[in-house]
């Protein structure tokens, strides 16, 4: 019948007619732009060719491979590969090197990336711990992104206007190394690297990690619907109530980013339970839900800020002891294919991404512990959650091997810091969680190795490594016994933001997750402590107490504190803690001490799930270096890896860098 | 195959009458608006709406790929190459709504065809009406044409070789006018006075299944030695736009796709 159809052949309604002319319109684009592409190559191949001829030395290799596993144990790893369970890594130490790697003083993500980026310590590039004090306001701020509103005029008179523009930076400062590869003629792509977030400008493609922000603007927070109200309060998520509609169904309305008003834009959301499984309706998807499982991405749609901002989310209903429904959502991620805030340069390569892979966790903190710590998911869904996040990286860090032969490939996995944080008391032995990671992070490592030739240079290497954390130090409850933090009069005890602290009599207070500052006169707008030798021998004192504080049980509880004049250098020195504590292992900063909290003991249990962790003295929890290569890894330093890899590629380290190339002495020339 | 044309006919009668007082192109926009939107309603129901996201998105990410790594012809080509793949795992996503809306597209087409796509005989303008017997023409003086509603405008031309004979009708008024030919009787022109009725623009006396989709020629009973079919040449309806001269089909499927995108987007359809 379509065969004898004449006029009507060609248009059979307006649906399929569409895609039939756009399909059309494809393959013309598809056609052109590889002949442009081609008719071009001689051209930039020409360009490309000048500028690696730059380079100083003859390149080692075509490319550089960096496989990063955020909190690789140098120490499990290795008794692993004894025992034969990471086979992969041992064959990459057998043909080149595996050492463990000096992290940065403290032993922190955001501190130990930057250093690696930029191959300086924390003093050159400004990144000290996960917050900054903000010392004329005595309230933590984000050590590495800066997020406001300017007002700008645009226009000609009569035409002018003023408006608010939101703006965005970086404080991470120095110049990543991966920077300096464009004048070289050489591409890299970077995916994932924490404190990358906004994204620069490079000659290749980036994705930004830690510190991407969700929706709402936080680093994180989840929403739990349920019908009744959970009896503790609860950090890193919000809470909304179901409420059951006529139809024997639920409903519920999810808050996403703030409006102009300053009031949440949110989406509502209706649940209906059938047989054994629940459907959702949301932003006019249908998803069925298993319970305990979570779903797949789901794109929401928010009006807010005149426009409309989408994000995507996960589901995961559970029921309560009554039966009723408990649905939990993970944060509110920027959604790769319209992302609201840049995320990647070029700024549609997130879009590439998600078109080719499918949507994908942004949130730089994607992995959701605090849901699990506060028992909104069970540990399977964390560990389904945090393993699909996984393979939405490894797909990522493929495409990257597949399509970037020459220059530099980078790509970390935060799996590997997120299992060990909620699951250390578990152990490492066969059939734990952190077993079967180290064992999929040794599969990624074979994986990697296979897809690279012979002219291409891999290294595995893990900022920090871990340790235990069952005892919290709440360092404020310390300054505050031994008189150096002092509480308006009637005040016992401080939740967050130092709310309460009698600031005139104060001198010194921490903040963050090992740092102690002073109260320095000039410095902070309420300053006590007079520069010099007052603020000197004050230092001294407060090092010297602390190396004496102990457990009940005789327990040693400061393994060293570093003066922040002997650790760091450069010109963001002076923006460091005074002192760092580096407390032994199974010991770390107290919850609310971190944000500005004083507590009612000093040393106290750490009742969280979150029960390993990396943020004591940095020189108990080194992380891992390996390479495909012959190094000379004695006392390697974090610090180091941006140099070695330079050379690798035949490149002169500039001057600033601190590091040294690892290649040994004779390979160097 | 006549009750089945006639009943079609009824039917399409029934549903336009409404339009009927309306000129005949405010009548057309609006069938074209309305098929618009069912067609992609249609559209929306049939199609596998998942999957067509799922490789639109797939293709955005391709076509990114291409840019993204325009300075490698190897990488460019591997993104067209699966570009091209996608584009035809879409295409044969699209079938089924094709099959599906094929046959009722086909018939609303052509009810507009024979409703909007042709004016009806003008007064004192003649029209050629062209007659095709099966074996042989009869003898000149065996021919009988007889008109109603219109006057014959001789010579009666008969070639041989065709097997056809071919005259000119001058219509006497805008009315339906009715052609009889060796006992063969088919109408000419409109079948009613409201816009949107059926205009003949020939007959057929051996109808195929075929002829369910062309409406304006008029199904009719077949006579020992009387014609197979006719037609007549009458002139395309012209719809005049802002000063363009538009066809029906152009009014149709330009509206059609305008209310098509505007309900893909009410109705939030992939397409």
């Amino acid at each position: 019948m379509l065969l004898a159809a004449s006029s009507a052949s060609a248009y059979v309604g307006p649906g399929a007619g569409f895609g039939i002319v756009t399909s059309f319109l494809v393959f013309i684009n598809a056609i052109v732009v590889s002949l442009i592409s081609a008719l071009l190559w001689p051209v930039s191949m020409i360009l490309r060719l000048c500028r690696k001829r730059r380079r100083e030395f003859r390149a080692k290799v075509r490319r550089v491979v960096i496989l990063g596993l955020d909190g690789l144990s140098p120490g499990i790893a290795r008794e692993l590969m004894d025992r034969g369970e990471m086979p992969n890594l041992a064959r990459l130490s057998h043909q080149g090197s595996f050492a463990e790697m000096r992290t940065t003083c403290p032993g922190i993500s955001p501190v130990a990336w930057s250093s690696f980026q930029t191959g300086v310590n924390p003093g050159r590039h400004g990144i000290f711990d996960f917050l900054a004090p903000d010392r004329k306001r005595y309230i933590p701020t984000l050590s590495s992104v800066k997020t406001g509103s300017a007002t700008s005029r645009s226009g000609i008179w009569p035409f002018r206007r003023t408006a608010r523009r939101p703006f965005i930076s970086l404080l991470r400062r120095s110049r990543p190394f991966w920077g300096l590869l464009r004048r070289y003629g050489l591409r890299s792509t970077i995916l994932r690297v924490p404190i990358t977030y906004p994204p620069e400008p490079l000659d290749g493609h980036l994705l930004s990690g830690m510190c991407v922000p969700d929706l709402r603007g936080t680093q994180g927070s989840y929403t739990l619907f349920s019908c009744e109200k959970p009896e503790d309060r609860f950090t890193g998520g919000l809470w909304k109530e179901l409420l059951k509609t006529e139809g024997g169904g639920w409903s519920g309305e999810l808050p996403g980013p703030e409006t102009e008003e300053g009031v949440p834009a949110s989406v509502d959301i209706s649940l209906q339970r059938r047989n054994d499984r629940f459907t959702i309706r949301v932003c006019d998807h249908n998803i069925e839900l298993v319970p305990g499982e979570l779903s797949r991405w789901v794109e929401l749609v928010f009006r807010a800020g005149g426009g409309k901002v989408r994000g995507i989310t996960r589901f995961c209903v559970s029921e309560d002891d009554t039966g009723s429904p408990v649905l939990y959502a993970t944060a509110l991620n920027v959604s790769p294919l319209s992302p609201s805030v840049p995320i990647s340069h070029p700024v549609h390569y997130c879009r590439y991404l998600a078109g080719i892979h499918g949507p994908f966790a942004t949130l730089g903190l994607a992995e959701d512990t605090w849901a699990l710590s506060n028992g909104a998911i069970s540990a399977g869904t964390f560990l389904q959650q945090a393993w699909s996040i996984f393979h939405e990286r490894e797909m990522m860090f493929f495409d990257a091997l597949r399509n970037n032969a020459s220059g530099l490939v980078v790509c970390v996995f935060d799996t590997s810091d997120r299992i060990q944080h909620m699951f250390w008391s578990e152990g490492h032995g066969t059939g734990t969680p952190i077993n079967e990671m180290y064992r999929r992070m040794d599969g990624l490592v074979g994986e990697t190795m296979s897809r690279l030739g012979g002219r291409d240079m891999l290294v595995v290497m893990s900022d920090h490594g871990f340790t235990s954390f069952h005892t919290c130090v709440d360092l404020n409850r310390w300054l505050l016994e031994n008189g150096y933090l002092v509480l308006e009069d009637g005040v016992r005890e401080v939740e967050t933001s130092f709310k309460g602290v009698d600031w005139s009599r104060t001198r010194a207070w921490s903040m963050g997750l090992a740092g102690i500052m002073l109260n320095l006169r000039g410095r902070e707008a309420l300053g006590a402590v007079e520069p010099g030798i007052e603020a000197q021998e004050l230092l001294e004192e407060i090092s010297e107490k602390l190396l004496k504080l102990e457990d009940d049980d005789g327990t040693k509880v400061v393994n060293a504190v570093y003066a922040a004049g002997e650790v760091y250098n450069g010109p963001y020195a002076e923006d460091a803690p005074d002192l760092i504590v580096g407390t032994v292992k199974g010991y770390r900063s107290g919850w609310s001490c971190v944000t500005g909290g004083v507590g009612q003991r000093v040393l106290y249990p750490n009742e969280k799930r979150w029960n390993g962790d990396h943020c004591h003295d940095h020189s108990l929890v080194p992380g891992t270096l390996a390479c495909s290569m012959k190094l000379d890894d004695s006392g390697a330093d974090i610090t180091d890896v941006a140099p070695t890899v330079l050379m690798a590629l035949g490149i002169r380290p500039p001057f600033y860098m601190e590091g040294r190339s690892l290649f040994p002495e004779e390979e160097r020339e | 195959m006549g009750p089945a044309s006639a009943s079609l006919n009824a039917l399409f009668d029934a549903l336009l009458y409404p339009l009927g007082g309306l000129p005949a192109f405010w009548g057309l926009l609006l069938v074209s608006l309305l098929s618009g939107i069912g067609m992609i309603a249609v559209f929306k129901a049939v199609s596998d709406q998942e999957r067509i996201a799922d490789l639109r998105r797939r293709m955005g990410g391709e076509i990114l790929g291409i840019l993204l790594h325009v300075s490698s012809p190897g990488t460019v080509l591997r993104f067209a190459g699966r570009l091209i793949r996608s584009n035809t795992v879409y295409l044969s996503c699209l079938l089924k709504p094709l099959l599906v809306m094929a046959l009722p597209f086909m018939l609303v087409w052509g009810q507009l065809e024979a409703r909007y796509g042709a004016e009806g005989m003008e007064e004192q303008v003649p029209v050629t009406v062209t007659v095709q017997f099966r074996d042989e023409l009869p003898a000149r003086e065996d021919m009988l044409v007889q008109l109603t509603g219109a006057g014959l405008v001789p010579p009666l031309v008969m070639v041989q070789a065709l097997d056809q004979v071919s005259f000119r009708v001058v219509a006497e008024s805008r009315a339906d006018a009715e052609l009889l030919v060796n006992g063969t009787a088919a109408g000419i022109g409109r079948t009613g006075e409201w816009n949107g009725s059926r205009v003949l623009r020939g007959f057929d006396a051996a109808p195929s299944l075929w002829r369910l989709f062309t409406p304006h020629v008029q199904v009719v009973r077949r006579v020992s030695g009387g014609p197979d079919s006719g037609w007549y040449s009458l002139e395309g309806r012209d719809y005049s736009i802002f000063g363009w001269h538009w066809s029906w089909t152009a009014v149709f499927l330009v509206f059609s796709m305008l209310s098509a995108l505007a309900g893909a987007r009410f109705l939030r359809v992939r397409i």
